[in-house]
């Protein structure tokens, strides 16, 4: 039973009809938790809600189904359980948190609780900060992955980048640590001095992007995803390497 | 018919690869009554179990879980190879170990078929060039036959397997006889005009093993439908594999006997005779040890099976492994490194798309220490690249949320091009394979331990190769162009070979001109370990060439009574 029909039952117990704009008061200012679509085996309930609404406003229903229809929520659940290494899960975790934080310092409230066009800005302006910071890391990466961790070579990073702070190694093999300036985190192989890893903070735009990239995957490979907004050719049975855009009509699903 | 103990067959071929269903071909359409046997479990053409599905019939879009990376880390090195659609097709690293003493990247499967299911399918010929390299260079040993010795055998495999592609004139690519070739796109076409106009270097379509247009000889082969999901495995035929044609010709004569899940782990050698007798083997299921006898034995169980076989058969007369006199056995090892190229984006062409999706690039022949062009490294390179348009991958990095997002993606992205080069890799003989007695596999064999590493020549060849094709990019008004030079292990380029070579002198080489060895004239090796360098060309149709004619010289061979 949803809210609203519990209401008006206990409006008909006390003997008086409760009227519309005071259920809608009410049910505004407490807005009903989203149903699932799935059952969540690697989140939790509200880690999942999150996830599944953040999904949703990124690739919505439209007149073709959104992220949820498309089983979004159950691809991206499934993925961080069989494919992320735990470092990475964890991570994940500790970014939702993070970006609930970020929604109630920006715009008011949890995530799951704001009006879907505050929803849709929340995201706009977390997808630009993200995809900025993205490009930092993996220009950055460029410069230090595979590079002995070394004198002259480790000067110019501490110059560039502020001093590390050097963070507890996961085990004794690796060298942890984190530049402010550059906000990145680095790990060095003790046994061969490089440079082996470069990430960033488990933050809003970590999870965030996360989750983007994730939708993004589910989705497009996804039924509907490839062959209703994308078209898609099991059998194409013949190849034209230059023909003009129009006769094609739109972007294929699978290269 | 099922492998009898008690029959002395004429032949026996050991893998069913690319060489070994060549060689099976051969020698039973040849009349020979032909034991094969495959360590691998069976296959069966069109029996692909991942051909046919869609993109949403994979879990986890296709991705390998933590678990399959737990089994299959190195065959995980690729990048590419353990996806759920492709991961069957490659073995289980923590049942079948290998040690490596220098990093070495061993990607291989265990199957009827082989890799001949997962290869490339890129197919060109070895030249004087390449046949003449050694002795010029004063390198290593000189090969003992010339182009005018092979090129009627790379005709004949050409012709039989149907390779797509152009003639294209160029004396460090000799050319054979194609199939109509596969479209280049649009920005592809811009520049191999731009490498013409500007490096007077030539860029063509590559020249790969699919049927476009239907083979008179193999009516069972379809033609390529432009799925792009080749290493799947193909349910129409349409690119070359021993499933989908050498085998099936090979079983319409009635002379082969297929065992699968048989590992054949030494040779049986009879001193007085001096020739070897039949082959011992470990069912790879049950454990059982069985012999099987026959009069001329095809080693073709890729380059480091065979030369595991030899290494493992040893005796008074040969100590080292059979056929070891010159100790070249195990030694030379050669791949192409590659992993080193650029790629950028291109202006224009918005109005400009592709449909189908061809499994084929483009491919850039050999131009460095080609004529008048001297470098500081000897030998060279060639690419293979490619151009399209971005799907709904980039969507990630981009602007768009929400129901723009939707819109946006229905329009493609921008042209991207590309290209990654394969290079020669020298010979050296303390680049070498042995036999590890002490780590047992999980049948209770011994198993290889790698010393192998790219060295000077190598490594200034890459600068090259990364260095020209951004210089390339860049001539044909590419922008964003971004190099990259990771070579991994020597193993990557998944194009193993020298490690039995052939040679004039049994001294330095363990087998003669037509893949005897040597020391055992009844045992012909014909997978990757016979090269003698390594060229900068898959190797795959040479390896069926050479097959095809030492097979016809050992027929020959036995028939005169010589062996």
């Amino acid at each position: 039973m949803n809210r609203r029909e519990a209401l008006q039952r206990a409006g008909l117990v006390l003997g008086f009809a409760i009227s519309a704009p005071v259920i809608s008061g009410i049910l505004n200012g407490c807005k009903a938790a989203p149903e699932l679509t799935y059952k969540p085996e690697f989140f939790n309930i509200d880690q999942a809600r999150i996830m599944s609404e953040l999904a949703e406003v990124i690739i919505p229903k439209t007149d073709t189904p959104g992220a949820k229809e498309a089983g979004v929520p159950h691809f991206i659940d499934q993925v961080m359980r069989e494919c992320y290494k735990k470092r990475d899960q964890d991570r994940y975790l500790e970014s939702v948190k993070a970006f609930d934080e970020e929604s109630k310092a920006l715009m008011g409230d949890s995530f799951i609780d704001l009006t879907p066009e505050k929803q849709l800005e929340l995201v706009k302006k977390l997808n630009k900060d993200a995809v900025e910071s993205w490009r930092n890391i993996e220009s950055v990466k460029k410069k230090l992955i595979g590079k002995e961790y070394n004198e002259p070579f480790s000067s110019d990073i501490h110059k560039e980048y502020g001093a590390p702070e050097m963070a507890a190694a996961p085990d004794s093999l690796k060298l942890n640590m984190y530049f402010q300036t550059g906000n990145f985190n680095m790990t060095v192989d003790k046994q061969t001095n490089k440079i082996i890893e470069i990430f960033g903070k488990p933050d809003a735009r970590h999870f965030f992007l996360t989750t983007k990239e994730l939708t993004v995957a589910g989705f497009f490979t996804s039924e509907p995803g490839a062959t209703q907004v994308l078209q898609y050719e099991a059998v194409p049975g013949a190849f034209h390497g230059c023909v003009p855009l129009s006769e094609v009509g739109k972007t294929w699903a699978t290269s | 018919m099922e492998a009898d103990k008690n029959t002395t067959y004429d032949a026996i071929v050991v893998g069913t690869g690319i060489s070994g269903g060549w060689a099976t071909k051969e020698l039973t359409e040849k009349g020979m009554k032909t034991l094969v046997l495959e360590r691998g479990r069976m296959v069966k053409h069109p029996e692909y179990p991942t051909a046919t599905k869609d993109p949403w019939e994979f879990e986890n879009g296709d991705r390998p879980t933590q678990h399959d990376l737990e089994r299959q880390g190195k065959q995980n090195r690729t990048g590419y190879t353990v996806r759920q659609s492709t991961k069957h097709w490659f073995v289980d690293d923590i049942d079948n170990p290998y040690t490596e003493t220098k990093r070495f990247d061993w990607m291989r499967g265990y199957h009827v078929g082989g890799r001949s299911i997962t290869w490339g399918r890129q197919s060109y010929r070895l030249g004087d060039m390449d046949f003449n390299a050694n002795v010029k260079d004063g390198w290593a040993i000189d090969w003992p036959v010339r182009y005018k010795d092979i090129s009627p055998w790379y005709d004949y495999v050409e012709q039989y397997i149907g390779v797509s592609g152009t003639v294209d004139g160029l004396p460090q690519l000799p050319d054979g006889k194609y199939l109509p070739p596969m479209e280049l796109t649009c920005v592809e076409l811009d520049l191999k005009k731009s490498m013409k106009e500007k490096f007077d270097r030539a860029l063509t379509i590559g020249r790969t093993a699919h049927l476009t247009a239907p083979l008179a000889h193999s009516p069972q082969r379809g033609t390529c439908q432009f799925r792009n999901l080749c290493s799947r495995g193909c349910p129409y035929g349409a690119y070359f594999s021993s499933l989908s044609s050498t085998l099936v010709a090979a079983e319409k004569t009635n002379n082969m006997t297929l065992r699968p899940n048989s590992i054949v782990h030494s040779l049986l050698y009879d001193d007085a005779t001096g020739k070897a007798t039949g082959v011992r083997v470990k069912d790879a299921e049950t454990g059982e040890e069985m012999e099987f006898k026959a009069n001329v034995i095809f080693l073709c169980a890729s380059t480091f099976g065979s030369t595991y076989i030899l290494l493992n058969s040893t005796s008074t007369r040969f100590p080292n492994g059979l056929g070891n006199d010159s100790d070249q056995l195990g030694r030379n090892i050669m791949d192409h490194h590659l992993n080193v190229g650029a790629s950028g984006d291109i202006e224009g062409s918005e109005d400009k798309y592709l449909s189908g999706r061809r499994a084929n690039g483009f491919y850039i022949p050999r131009y460095r220490n080609v004529g008048k062009d001297k470098r500081d490294y000897l030998r060279g390179f060639g690419y293979q690249g490619g151009g399209s348009r971005q799907g709904w991958q980039r969507m990630v990095a981009e602007m768009s949320v929400g129901k723009d997002l939707k819109e946006d993606v229905t329009k493609p992205g921008i042209w991207t091009i590309g290209m990654g080069g394969f290079g020669e890799f020298l010979p050296y003989s303390e680049n070498r394979v042995t036999l590890n007695k002490d780590m047992k596999d999980k049948h209770g064999l011994p198993t290889l331990t790698f010393d192998v590493e790219l060295k000077e020549n190598e490594l200034k060849m890459r600068k090259d190769m990364k260095n020209d094709a951004a210089e390339m990019l860049e001539a044909a008004g590419v922008k964003n162009i971004s190099t990259n030079d990771n070579p991994g292990g020597p193993g990557l380029g998944i194009h193993e070979m020298g490690a039995a070579r052939m040679g004039k002198d049994p001294k330095t080489s363990v087998l003669n001109g037509f893949n005897q060895v040597h020391a055992c004239k009844n045992v012909y090796v014909t997978d990757g370990s016979f090269m003698v360098s390594s060229a900068c060309v898959n190797p795959s149709l040479t390896y069926m060439a050479f097959t095809a004619r030492a097979v016809d010289h050992a027929v020959s061979e036995l028939k005169k009574g010589n062996i």
